[in-house]
């Protein structure tokens, strides 16, 4: 008996499946990429307890307070009005500030000191204006009041 | 005169340039995917601040998150509260409880950081209360999250 061979039809994959699927990861992954902005940093260091129960010669120190409506002063002046984020006033005396601080040889270092109802988007305005003038040592004071 | 027409040859399109393609841009978007994972409570609308930095991929590392929201918002089943304002992994937590996990990965990872994603709207009393929970865990070095600008902040609601 004589089995005649099939003809060898072209071994061929079936892709279309595969791209189909290739395709959605794709699409579901570029859309969740677009979606995702970057986050940015802005930090700044808490002064060790050292720094708090001893009497250090902090050098060059200033205060930075802003009240509830989001009023900022240092020295007791008001720079910059309530509605701007960017406060080029605070900005050009920080860095200042700074220049005498190098001039003196001393680290220059803010403390922000907000009250309790500030809004964060202020605390990081003023956070903002310390990054601009390149000053680096930023703490806060939070006080030990309500301590256990 | 008959014009015999050409055999027409399987009209095949060839795939394989389009494969290797589509799979280079599915590799591309799924590692720049998984490079920004970090616990993102969708609730919290970061506040804009355009001199930070945007930190280096092997900065991210060792960082703790704790999302600030303002008192009240809704999360899940509960709401934020005094007792209860801050969130980590989408559970509520207090001064205390923060503290603890805040201890508890400060000895599990040398170099700890706080990454403190606060609602622009939040208050500082709150914020007030988490800095105060570092310092008690031990960490020092605190970082408020924040955008660039507000295109970045829109697009990510």
């Amino acid at each position: 008996m004589k089995l005649k061979r099939q003809a060898n039809p072209k071994a061929e994959v079936a892709m279309t499946p595969l791209i189909d699927c290739v395709f959605l990861l794709l699409v579901f992954f570029m859309v969740s990429a677009n979606f995702k902005a970057q986050e940015a940093d802005i930090s700044f260091s808490l002064p060790g307890t050292a720094a708090q129960s001893d009497a250090v010669d902090i050098p060059d120190e200033q205060i930075i307070q802003i009240t509830e409506n989001g009023n900022v002063f240092l020295n007791d002046l008001e720079y910059d009005s309530v509605t701007d984020p960017d406060m080029p006033e605070l900005v050009k005396t920080l860095i200042l500030f700074r220049q005498t601080a190098e001039a003196n040889r001393v680290p220059a270092m803010i403390t922000i000191a907000p009250e309790d109802k500030v809004k964060q988007q202020r605390v990081v305005d003023v956070l903002n204006a310390c990054t601009a003038a390149k000053i680096s040592n930023v703490t806060f004071a939070v006080g030990d009041e309500e301590d256990i | 005169m008959k014009l015999r027409p050409a055999e027409e040859p399987e009209a095949n399109i060839d795939m394989t340039p389009m494969i290797d393609c589509v799979f280079l841009l599915l590799i591309f978007f799924m590692v720049s995917a998984t490079l920004s994972k970090v616990d993102q409570t969708p609730e919290v609308k970061l506040p804009i601040a355009p001199k930070a930095a945007i930190p280096e991929a092997e900065d991210l590392r060792g960082r703790g998150v704790v999302n600030i929201v303002p008192l009240g918002t809704p999360m899940g089943a509960s709401a934020t509260s005094e007792d209860q304002p801050f969130i980590i992994s989408g559970q509520l937590v207090d001064e205390k409880g923060l503290t603890d996990i805040i201890t508890q990965r400060r000895e599990e990872e040398t170099d700890f950081r706080v990454y403190m994603r606060v609602d622009k709207n939040a208050e500082f009393r709150t914020v007030k209360r988490a800095i105060r929970a570092c310092a008690h865990a031990g960490v020092f070095d605190i970082i408020f999250g924040t955008f660039q600008s507000q295109s970045a902040a829109g697009s990510a609601i």
